[in-house]
């Protein structure tokens, strides 16, 4: 150790003293030898040692702040840095009601860089641009960005992956995201089905209504993380925090894939060729109301082609009836004892009721036709005087409970599907003139695609109303499937009556506007309507035609009810537009569901 | 009692301030655990060995060991006949450095040895070329700096400043402006031309700042200038130049009395801190260890800033007592500037943490300091 300071001045100074051959170049001058200006440097260098213990001081006192006096001020630092996140269960998949997957949950390839670590973003760009379809310009806008990470593109194929994965590129990052997929294409069912965003997050259709039951119980977990805001990155360590997600349950569908798939193609093909604006075919099960198969096609003028749209216009677009609210009407007369089914009812060309003729489309001559031949030949004239005898109220009443001016749910109010359109029924009480003959055959009514399916479906089904379903149960993570109660019943006309107007309608098909419905192998019952189209922006009606055909097969023993709608087709007759896009479906449906032929 | 005779028969191991050197193994030490419990964690979750950085800083310290032997074992006073070539082999280096250096935390400050494992940081071994050659030249002056002496001494002061300046590393200069005027101060310099000195060297300064606001370059880093706004002002830019003392603060905050014992520093062990074995290898130690360890630390440094100032004192000759002043003035400053630091009551510099913070260069150096300290008390009796 070395000696106390004392001693080792003085004893210094005296060393000094005794020098006596000093080393040439260095000065024996010393800092605390009396001689020179001993004060003088003694002072300066006592300055620096104030110095250095004042900035002790000061640290001492900083620390003692820090540590001691105000810790907690700053301990509740440490906590402001932790963040809570939410991990999304799996989501649960969309089957269709033999089980066959229509949506379900992956994990895709998603291409993503670090600029950061990108050398030659350049080059980079033009290997990568036309694997995945992005422009070089926005690649290499991407990767010269000041980002850790930047997506290049989301959600592409395995095998995309795997080619950028052989490039062997440094910075670019290849992860795998959870990912939708639609088996049989995007498109397919689309209307019905729906989609999600690339994060997963439901946009329409069954994703959207079932999208809680879908994604399942969010789960979460906190972890610390560096600083706040979007340049924080989570830190390494166990989660504070974790709460397990529970996947998504299953919803299976009453679709028929292979139905759906059929009734898609042709009534895709039925718009492209009839130059319709949209197009919406139902296929139902005549004895649950289950929707078999609903496609809703629209056509886009400008790209001259047909898809399947994004909505269910089956639910959303409504339109006027026209005739084929007649056998309702007829039904009602029938089942209030006003008419008899082998009645003759006079049937005059031109016919005043209210203030307004009436005139008979192509017909110059009174006639005298039965029931059954005012339906087939679809009179106006005839069916304004069965309103006649039947009277606004009962009118109204029955077409309620075929469904017309509700929900589908059957239950007021309801909807059966997001932004559903109840249609256009007014009150008798709100009815002008006309009013009551212009309802009877189905002017100023107005009904959706799945409204008319149900009404025809009543009919079809002795008289019972079934609302229409489109899901058929839930199945959780154990795969079995509870099943989700039919739709709402009621009984609106008897089994009786609605066998006599199944025999009428399959006279329509047999010998009436309906003929090219006709089914090989199978009797067909359906009614055609052809509607012109209320003017949007005044009163009145344009030349053009909404072209409808709604009917069932087998017409002795129905199995399925079938509606098919055409919007504005060139030729609007609905016997020759809408009726053979039926005849189609129906031949197609019936061999896919296996139902014996009848004749 | 027959000094001379005493003296004369004496080796000067017998004098050596050995206590220095036990001090400075002593802080290396702590620094080496240090330096394992800000990283361990971040190694580990990157698959590395949790270890690498300590195992570095060890050998980084047996280097330092062995050049503070080196250093006290050979006359001092030879170190000054060799002065002015180290000066200049140095500032050759610090020249080449900007050509041949690579780049970190944009500045071009380090040479990278082959194999891209270790980096030689020449300004740190420019603060004792400086040290040694600036007190060779004052001690010559015999105790009178006379204006033309003193503007010479600056001059010996301008070069390195200038070429660091172009790394650019503000706290390095600052390192270089503390030796100056710790050891001109005891040199012999007129109080009225240090003061005046002093008051271009603000106004220079403060002329850097603004230049881009004055119509000319900006003479600063962006980054340089906020983190000095942000040691203004801590709330601004909480998330960029502010994180980092409000980060710090919080861990030496969390160490309290006690500290939370070693490896088990929430920030620490979270990585919140940024540069936390180099710059800020202080916040490890005060969340770790807390006010106790903080002030052993503290008091270990003044123990031996207070042996180099009484071996200054006591030096035979003028020449080692200014070395010992300048080095007392460099790790005087860079403890004051880095732990100030770190505490937000000195603005953010990349200054090392003196036997503490990871680093080949400045552990090196600070070692070979020790021993050039510890070779003037040695040799304090003999002619």
């Amino acid at each position: 150790m070395a000696p106390s300071v004392g001693t080792q001045e003085r004893s210094h100074s005296k060393s000094a003293t005794h020098s006596e051959v000093p080393h040439p170049s260095i000065s024996t001058t010393r800092l605390s030898s009396p001689q020179g200006q001993v004060g003088y440097r003694g002072r300066r260098i006592g300055l620096l040692i104030l110095c250095t213990s004042l900035i002790f001081t000061v640290l001492t006192a900083r620390l003692v702040d820090i540590q001691i006096l105000n810790r907690n001020q700053y301990i509740d630092g440490i906590n402001g840095h932790s963040v809570w996140s939410s991990i999304s269960g799996s989501r649960g998949a969309i089957l269709d009601r033999d089980g066959s997957v229509l949506a379900f949950s992956d994990t895709l390839p998603t291409i993503g860089a670090n600029p950061q670590s990108v050398e030659h973003p350049y080059a980079v760009a033009s290997q990568i641009a036309p694997l995945i379809g992005v422009s070089q310009g926005t690649l290499i806008d991407r990767l010269t960005s000041d980002k850790a990470y930047v997506h290049l593109k989301r959600q592409v194929t395995p095998n995309i992956a795997d080619q950028i994965r052989q490039l062997g590129l440094v910075g670019i990052e290849i992860r795998d995201e959870a990912a939708r997929r639609y088996p049989n294409g995007a498109a397919f069912a689309r209307n019905v089905i729906g989609n999600v965003d690339v994060d997963q997050k439901p946009l329409s259709g069954l994703e959207l209504q079932f999208a809680s039951l879908l994604s399942g119980q969010a789960g979460s977990r906190t972890n610390f993380v560096s600083g706040t805001g979007s340049g924080s990155v989570r830190l390494p360590g166990d989660d504070i925090a974790f709460e397990p997600a529970q996947p998504g349950q299953s919803l299976i569908t009453t679709l028929h894939a292979p139905t759906q798939l059929l009734v898609e193609s042709v009534l895709q093909e039925a718009v492209a060729i009839s130059g319709a604006n949209w197009g919406t075919a139902i296929v139902l099960d005549v004895a649950t109301g289950e929707v078999l198969a609903l496609a809703d096609i629209g056509s886009s003028s400008r790209a001259k082609q047909a898809r399947v749209t994004g909505s269910s216009g089956a639910y959303i677009n409504s339109f006027e009836p026209g005739s084929a609210t007649k056998p309702f009407t007829i039904a009602a007369a029938l089942e209030e004892g006003r008419i008899a089914p082998d009645q003759i009812i006079h049937v005059p060309a031109k016919y005043k009721y209210s203030d307004k003729v009436f005139e008979e489309p192509y017909v110059n001559e009174d006639r005298e036709l039965s029931i059954s031949e005012i339906l087939a030949k679809s009179s106006n004239i005839g069916t304004i005087r069965i309103a006649e005898k039947l009277g606004k109220d009962h009118l109204y009443s029955y077409l309620r409970a075929f469904g017309f001016g509700e929900f589908t749910s059957g239950q007021a109010g309801v909807p059966a599907w997001p932004g559903e359109t109840r249609g256009k029924l007014h009150p008798p009480t709100q009815w002008e003139g006309t009013g009551l003959a212009n309802i009877a055959f189905g002017q100023g009514v107005s009904v959706t695609g799945i409204q008319l399916a149900a009404a025809f479906n009543t009919i079809a089904n002795d008289g019972e109303y079934i609302a229409p379903s489109l899901i058929l149960g839930i199945a959780g993570t154990d795969g079995v499937m509870h099943p989700i109660s039919s739709g709402v019943r009621r009984q609106v006309v008897s089994a009786t009556t609605a066998k006599t107007m199944r025999d009428m309608l399959a006279g329509v098909v047999t010998q009436g506007t309906g003929t090219r419905a006709q089914v090989d192998g199978y009797s067909v019952a359906g009614k055609t309507g052809t509607a012109e189209k209320a003017m949007k922006d005044r009163a009145g009606y344009s030349d053009e035609y909404t072209a409808t055909f709604a009917g069932f097969v087998p017409a002795e023993n129905p199995r399925l009810t079938i509606v098919v709608v055409l919007d504005e087709p060139d030729e609007h007759l609905a016997g020759k537009t809408a009726a053979p896009v039926f005849s189609d479906i129906a031949t197609g449906a019936l061999r896919a569901l296996g139902v014996p032929q009848t004749r | 009692m027959n000094l001379p005779l005493r003296k004369e028969l004496r080796s000067p191991l017998r004098y050596a301030d050995y206590s220095l050197g036990l001090v400075a193994v002593v802080l290396s030490a702590i620094g080496v655990a240090l330096n394992y419990s800000s990283t361990w964690r971040i190694l580990e979750f990157n698959g590395q060995d949790p270890a690498t950085f300590a195992k570095r800083q060890v050998l980084f310290v047996v280097i330092g060991i062995v050049v503070m032997l080196a250093a006290a074992f050979l006359d001092y006073r030879l170190y000054r006949d060799f002065a002015n070539s180290a000066y200049l082999v140095v500032m050759l280096a610090l020249v080449g450095v900007l050509f041949f250096g690579v780049e970190r935390n944009g500045a071009r400050a380090w040479y990278e040895l082959p194999g891209q494992t270790f980096q030689i940081q020449p300004a740190e071994f420019a603060k004792v070329a400086v040290i040694v050659a600036l007190a060779a030249f004052v001690a010559n002056q015999g105790g009178h700096l006379r204006l033309v002496t003193l503007s010479n001494a600056y001059l010996m002061l301008a070069v390195p400043l200038g070429l660091i300046y172009l790394q650019p590393d503000l706290g390095t200069m600052l390192v270089f402006v503390a030796i100056g005027m710790g050891v001109l101060l005891v040199a012999g310099a007129q109080l009225k031309h240090i003061f005046v000195t002093s008051l271009i060297g603000v106004v220079v300064v403060v002329a850097m700042f603004n230049s881009d606001n004055l119509g000319g370059p900006a003479l600063l880093r962006q980054t340089q200038e906020q983190r000095l706004t942000a040691f203004l002002d801590p709330g601004f830019d909480l998330l960029g130049a502010s994180y980092n003392i409000n980060q710090s603060q919080i861990a030496i905050g969390a160490g309290g009395l006690r500290g939370q014992g070693w490896l088990q520093g929430t920030q620490t062990n979270l990585n919140l801190v940024p540069e936390q074995e180099t710059d800020f290898i202080f916040t490890a130690l005060g969340e770790e260890f807390g006010f106790v360890g903080v002030s052993l630390l503290l008091l270990l440094y003044a123990y031996m800033l207070a042996r180099i100032w009484f071996i200054a004192r006591a030096s035979n000759d003028l020449f080692g007592a200014f070395a010992c002043v300048g080095a007392l003035s460099m790790l005087t400053f860079q403890i004051f500037q880095n732990i100030g630091m770190t505490m937000g009551i000195m603005p953010i510099t990349g200054i090392p943490l003196p036997f503490l913070s990871h680093g080949g260069s400045s552990t090196v150096v600070a070692f070979g300091l020790i021993g050039l300290v510890i070779n003037v008390s040695a040799r304090r009796h003999l002619t």
